[in-house]
């Protein structure tokens, strides 16, 4: 069942040989487990994910993964806050800060936290704990209820709403349907009953994926995990499926924002997903556009679209467009976020349109794609190194079907894409745009 | 066939490798040379991933201002490192070689960070040591410099914590040069002049006051040779710079209190604390610091906001101790609940009292000492904060503090924790800062 390689990332003969040893194995409860040893540092960085997604919430429990880790969250507070043994793991979930040490995607959920070595096991052990077997606090789940609500309300009426519109316009969502909160209605009637019942027949090994970065050999990684998670029974696996692919066709889904000043729009792409050769030519892409001295920032002509030029902006600060990064994911895009008049709307998103099917037609200097390159394998190598970072982008990658091991070929497959790879990337990919607008009311 | 062989022969070697602990900073991979010209080249290698974190640290803080207008270090750090149009054009020119760059300035270094994929790091090195070495000054650039630290500082409002520990370093230190900001006083950007920067750069960016420093996938001998060929044709210089005399503690309270924009009162308390000469002091008030704020047991949670229904004196609470050269300070600083400020400055004193009467349990200080080695984790989690951290010891005495920390740490032992709080926390020998609200003029005088 385990299979363990080697990846040589350079010459094999060369000294010092860098080298990425991936483990990849699953345990007998069917949890799939991939450990990565990095001695950089005295760090683990450890990322769970369940598949459980979106999908799986009949409609009557929309929302209910997300009330799921909000209890998740509450149950290790009170576990660590009760046991000053764990004074040090308090330093490690403090820093990644314990209401986001639990996360909740459309495609799955995950937990993502970084500790010292030597904490590695207490910290496996509470997870586990949390995630699977702890009785989730009856008293909470009315607050969790409200915090849900107010969350919900941000994503659909505040700035967030154009990124929700967005992947709503890129994968066909209906409405009601773009958000992981729920409906007011549905949140509402929760038991703490359907929750239990959720969570026992998703949150179980035979769904989740785990990977630990750090300076571990493959055995004692394995019995860390072992330890902790091998006595979980292994649960049924669920019918998992990811989002995607992209709709083929262009699409927009708008709406109406309180309190906003100026219309927030995201205008994408579709891009390859880690699965596909192309990915990495779509992160060049991204990074051709983005930062201070990218096309989108550099566009004078977008500059006015927007409004820049108009009195009263505060000097030296960031203008109001951005490229959003591209994410591991099941189905990532290249998008690009601005704040403009909403007069002006129409105007820049057919300005950042056209920036984005550029693509298509090449036309990247020689300069313009060596600082895109060397920014992009930058910007994955140091994700990379970073054990947390590390641990959450090899485990994306796992459980969407790509092979850990080819991770860490990325980024020197970045470093060397060439203009074609780039066009033939964009004109498979790049043809259809969608868009979400938070509108001002 | 034979490379089935020479990956089973690598899975043993690797295997070799993992049985042994990674130390946060592995003095084996470690290595330093100084070359010709005085400057200084420390390298740590990791190899797992292609990217390196490249860094020039220059002893020249806040510390070594003493003869220049308040600010000069940070003029002249921002001048070099900040500027997009200077003439040095360092930071535009890394940036167009795909990596992301960082600058800082503290009271006594000054550093620029570059992280890059591994290819671009010889160009990177070039890049560093003409902007470095080359800087040409002219007044157009001292008045662009002006301008933009001028818009800096009207566009910045310290929160109330950062106010609090600005009164205590001013308070503390009098005339010496760490009373002065980092950021740079304001009424010290108008003062300085042309001459001052070129003074105080040509007196301290020489390759003797300099060492540069990577971490990440490159290899010890090869970065040497490419920091000479960068950095070797450059001759050292003149520092010349007598260390300002140390500041007295205070035989009795100073207190000083100002208004700012808070809700309730903000209590700040800060001691003398040890400067890196005294390394043992050093590891023992990290201890008393962690004692002090770490995790919900701490000694002030405990303290300002008890569990159950006693009442809770303390909204938030920050405390600081940074190692530095010379002696430093130790700083608690609270917001306190309302009306709770004389409480809190009582619950303070006790504490540290506590502190100074009796040692701390020893399963206390373990899981102080388990704590410390956490947050020295964290601080060393990325190859550029490895970089920071071997460049911070480099710049105050040596980088291989960082490498032994750990272990003087764990030596500690209660009876010198209690020691080092006698030493240095005495009952009278504080400064004492308090950001009240902002008030009509008549409230203030029924107050007073």
């Amino acid at each position: 069942m385990r299979a363990c390689v080697t990846v040589v990332l350079a010459m094999l003969l060369a000294t010092p040989v860098p080298a990425v040893q991936v483990c990849q194995t699953t345990l007998a409860n069917g949890l799939k487990l991939v450990a990565v040893e990095d001695n950089s540092s005295d760090l683990v960085g450890i990322h769970v994910a369940i598949k459980v997604s979106g999908r799986q919430e009949p409609e009557h429990l929309h929302g209910v993964r997300a009330l799921i880790q909000h209890q998740i969250s509450e149950v290790v507070r009170s576990q660590i806050a009760a046991n000053p043994a764990l004074g040090a793991l308090d330093v490690a979930l403090g820093r990644t800060g314990a209401p986001s040490l639990f996360n909740v995607e459309w495609d799955f959920v995950e937990a993502s936290v970084c500790v010292p070595t030597v904490e590695l096991p207490k910290a496996l052990e509470l997870l586990a704990e949390a995630l699977y077997v702890a009785e989730l606090p009856e008293e909470g789940l009315a607050n969790a209820k409200a915090d849900m609500l107010g969350q919900r309300d941000k994503a659909t009426t505040g700035v967030e709403g154009a990124y929700y519109l967005l992947r709503a316009a890129l994968l066909g969502r209906p409405t009601g349907l773009e958000t992981i909160y729920g409906e007011p209605t549905t949140l509402a009637n929760i038991t703490s009953e359907q929750l239990r019942a959720f969570r026992a027949w998703h949150y179980v090994p035979a769904n989740t994926c785990l990977c630990l970065v750090g300076p571990l050999s493959e055995q004692k990684a394995v019995a860390a995990v072992e330890g902790a998670f091998g006595a979980l029974p292994r649960g049924e696996a669920n019918d998992w499926e990811a989002s995607g692919p992209a709709v083929p066709y262009s699409r927009a889904r708008v709406g109406s924002g309180l309190g906003l000043g100026q219309a927030v729009m995201v205008v994408g792409v579709a891009a390859p997903p880690v699965t596909e050769p192309e990915f990495a030519a779509g992160l060049v892409a991204h990074q051709i556009l983005s930062g201070p001295n990218g096309r989108i920032q550099r566009d004078l002509a977008l500059a006015r679209s927007l409004g820049l030029t108009l009195a009263g902006r505060v000097p030296g600060a960031p203008p109001p467009i951005d490229v959003l990064p591209v994410v591991v994911e099941a189905q990532p895009y290249v998008a690009i976020w601005s704040a403009c008049d909403p007069r002006r709307v129409e105007k820049v998103r057919s300005r950042l349109v056209e920036h984005l099917q550029a693509f298509i037609e090449g036309g990247v200097s020689d300069e313009e794609l060596e600082t895109a390159r060397m920014r992009a394998a930058t910007e994955l190598a140091t994700q990379l190194h970073i054990a947390q970072t590390s641990a959450a982008l090899i485990n994306r990658c796992q459980m969407f079907g790509a092979n850990p091991e080819s991770i860490a070929n990325l980024p020197e497959a970045v470093a060397t894409v060439t203009e074609e790879q780039l066009r033939a990337m964009a004109t498979r990919w790049f043809a259809f745009d969608y868009v979400g607008v938070q509108m001002p009311e | 066939m034979k490379r089935k062989v020479l990956l089973q022969l690598l899975l043993v070697l690797s295997s070799a490798v993992s049985a042994r602990a990674a130390p946060v900073l592995d003095p084996a991979a470690v290595s330093e040379t100084t070359l010709d010209n005085g400057l200084r080249v420390i390298v740590k290698e990791a190899h797992t991933w292609p990217v390196v974190a490249v860094g020039v640290v220059v002893k020249a803080g806040s510390l070594y201002e003493g003869d220049y207008p308040a600010g000069t270090a940070r003029f002249v750090a921002h001048l070099l490192f900040d500027s997009e149009r200077g003439s040095s054009r360092l930071r535009p020119a890394l940036t167009k070689l795909g990596g992301v760059v960082q600058s800082g300035v503290l009271r006594d270094s000054v550093n620029i960070t570059f992280m890059a994929y591994g290819e671009v790091i010889p160009e990177s090195l070039s890049v560093l040591a003409e902007g470095l070495f080359e800087a040409s000054i002219t007044e157009e650039e001292i008045a662009r410099t002006r301008l933009e630290l001028r818009e800096l500082g009207r566009r910045w409002y310290p929160d109330p914590f950062t106010r609090l520990s600005q009164m205590l370093w001013e308070m503390a230190c009098g005339n010496h040069p760490y009373a002065n900001p980092t950021a740079g006083a304001p009424e010290g950007i108008e003062q300085i002049s042309i001459g001052d920067v070129i003074a105080f750069y040509e007196r301290f960016y020489v390759p003797n006051n300099v060492a540069v420093i990577a971490v990440g996938d490159v290899q010890a001998q090869e970065f040497f040779q490419q920091v000479q060929e960068a950095f070797g044709g450059y001759p050292g210089g003149d520092v010349e710079w007598q260390a300002p005399s140390g500041v007295a503690a205070p035989t009795e309270p100073r207190i000083k209190s100002d208004r700012h924009r808070v809700p309730f009162p903000f209590v700040g308390m800060a001691w003398q604390a040890p400067g890196i000469t005294n390394k043992r002091d050093v590891c023992a008030m990290d201890l008393v610091y962690t004692l002090l704020q770490a995790g919900p047991n701490s000694l002030l949670a405990q303290t300002l906001q008890p569990s159950g229904d006693t009442e809770r004196l303390a909204l938030h609470w920050q405390v600081e101790f940074i190692t530095h050269k010379q002696p430093g300070l130790l700083q608690i600083m609270v917001q306190a609940a309302p009306e709770k400020e004389l409480e809190v400055r009582q619950a303070l004193l006790e504490i540290i009292n506590g502190l100074r009467e009796q040692p701390v349990s020893e399963q206390r200080l373990t899981a102080a000492k388990q704590i410390v080695y956490a947050e020295y984790c964290f601080h060393n989690e990325s190859y550029d904060e490895q970089l920071a951290t071997l460049a911070f010891y480099e710049a105050i005495d040596s980088y291989q503090f960082a490498l032994d920390y750990i272990d003087q740490v764990n030596a500690i032992t209660p009876n010198e924790v209690q020691l080092v709080a006698q030493k240095y926390l005495a009952p009278a020998a504080y400064n004492l800062a308090i950001l009240r609200p902002q008030v009509s003029d008549s409230l203030e005088a029924r107050i007073r």
